[in-house]
């Protein structure tokens, strides 16, 4: 009496997750109550789910622990010991003010800590660049002066003469954004292929001279002029890294006098 | 985040197919969320979203560098489970239904996963991976049918 229909392998399998809707459910329940072969399709169709489960739970004790990026990172005392950007915290209404006191109370302190708020930041992304990143880019002068005027805009400090300072080779300029400030990277390249990064960051009103530091592994120079942080970081060396910076710091200092 | 990364890179494997790319894949999921983080909507939810994010710099980033240093995809040897428990045969099922789904092509296997592992209903399944509905559900079909036709062929031997 029962006329079965043929039933696709999607609408048994949404039956079996309960995401058919209720008349297709009703109907294949139905059916079921008759239809022998009907039945047989839907034990083909049903898998172990909760053995699966299991497997993947068990993978989940296996997880790693979060990547050690700002965790190593000194903080100010007054933020909680793991930083801006990894507490759930961060995201969300807490962001805002947990990232502004980072970064305003790491340029507040007379001897500035090795790499506060944005650093950290900063250490972790550039962490990801090898030599072979920017190997192949290479800019024209069209492209270097586009590119400069576009960052120079977004962040509000004319960059656009910033010089390729003791050798370094600029490869890409580009805008990120740190707690909704812009963030500008310009990518360097020295000449043995060392990636050199220089980020630049609206900051506080204070002039702050050239201390060296290190992140992620990598020497990390640091300076402010007034309304804006450098961070100058690449490779394992401080001496050419502490030269390009100084170079550079001169460069800043008159380009915002 | 931290409450979300063991998760993520679960998801990771199960993306990726290896534990060693799914440890470069979620680190990589971090960075960029800490990169968009002023995108990330107050209130909505913040594993999928870095869901989402995995699944595109997986899929748009790093399976072709991946494959092409790696030499190919899916050694399912490397994704083994860690065998704390004695082998009881609900353990000796988990680890053979892994198996097989890791074994599935990665579309299926991506949807099995955020459906039958994670929970996630169809529709936001479908939002994570950036696809229609529809497409979930063929690959879910395919995906059971292809295990159960294995599972009986692997049954039907052992009796």
């Amino acid at each position: 009496m029962n006329q079965t229909r043929t039933y696709t392998d999607e609408e048994l399998t949404a039956f079996l997750d309960g995401e058919a809707d209720d008349a297709l459910a009703t109907e294949i329940g139905d059916a079921l109550e008759t239809d022998v072969a009907l039945g047989e399709r839907l034990a083909t169709l049903d898998i172990p789910i909760a053995a699966l489960t299991q497997a993947y739970d068990a993978l989940l004790n296996d997880a790693p622990p979060m990547p050690p990026l700002p965790e190593a990172v000194p903080e100010p005392a007054n933020t909680n010991r793991f930083g801006w950007g990894w507490g759930v915290g961060t995201f969300g209404t807490g962001l805002a003010a947990g990232l502004a006191v980072a970064l305003f109370t790491g340029f507040g302190q007379p001897a500035p800590p090795p790499a506060p708020g944005w650093a950290a930041f900063v250490a972790s992304y550039q962490s990801l660049y090898t030599p072979e990143t920017l190997a192949s880019v290479t800019l024209t002068q069209a492209e270097r002066q586009a590119q400069l005027q576009t960052v120079s805009a977004a962040v509000g400090l004319d960059l656009t003469d910033v010089p390729d300072a003791e050798g370094l080779t600029l490869k890409r300029a580009q805008i990120l954004s740190f707690n909704g400030k812009p963030l500008v990277q310009l990518a360097y390249q020295r000449a043995d292929g060392t990636p050199v990064a220089l980020c630049i960051i609206p900051a506080g009103p204070d002039d702050k001279p050239v201390s060296m530091g290190a992140a992620q592994g990598m020497e990390l120079a640091r300076w402010n002029t007034p309304g804006f942080g450098y961070i100058l970081i690449g490779g394992q060396e401080q001496a050419p890294l502490k030269s390009e910076a100084q170079a550079l710091q001169s460069w800043s200092v008159g380009d915002t006098i | 985040m931290g409450a979300v990364f063991p998760r993520l890179w679960r998801y990771s494997v199960a993306l990726t197919g290896r534990r060693d790319w799914a440890d470069d894949l979620a680190q990589t999921t971090c960075l960029r969320a800490l990169d968009k983080a002023d995108q990330f909507e107050a209130g909505t939810h913040l594993d999928r979203w870095m869901f989402r994010m995995a699944q595109r710099i997986w899929l748009n980033e790093l399976r072709s560098r991946k494959v092409r240093t790696g030499g190919g995809l899916v050694p399912v040897e490397e994704i083994d489970l860690p065998d704390h428990s004695p082998g009881a045969e609900t353990n000796i099922l988990a680890r053979d239904v892994l198996n097989r789904v890791n074994a599935l092509p990665e579309a299926q296997r991506h949807s099995v996963f955020l459906v039958y592992v994670e929970g996630y209903s169809y529709k936001e399944a479908a939002e994570i991976m950036e696809i229609p509905i529809g497409t979930v559900m063929s690959r879910l079909a395919a995906a059971r049918k292809r295990l159960g036709e294995e599972m009986a062929d692997a049954a039907g031997q052992m009796s």
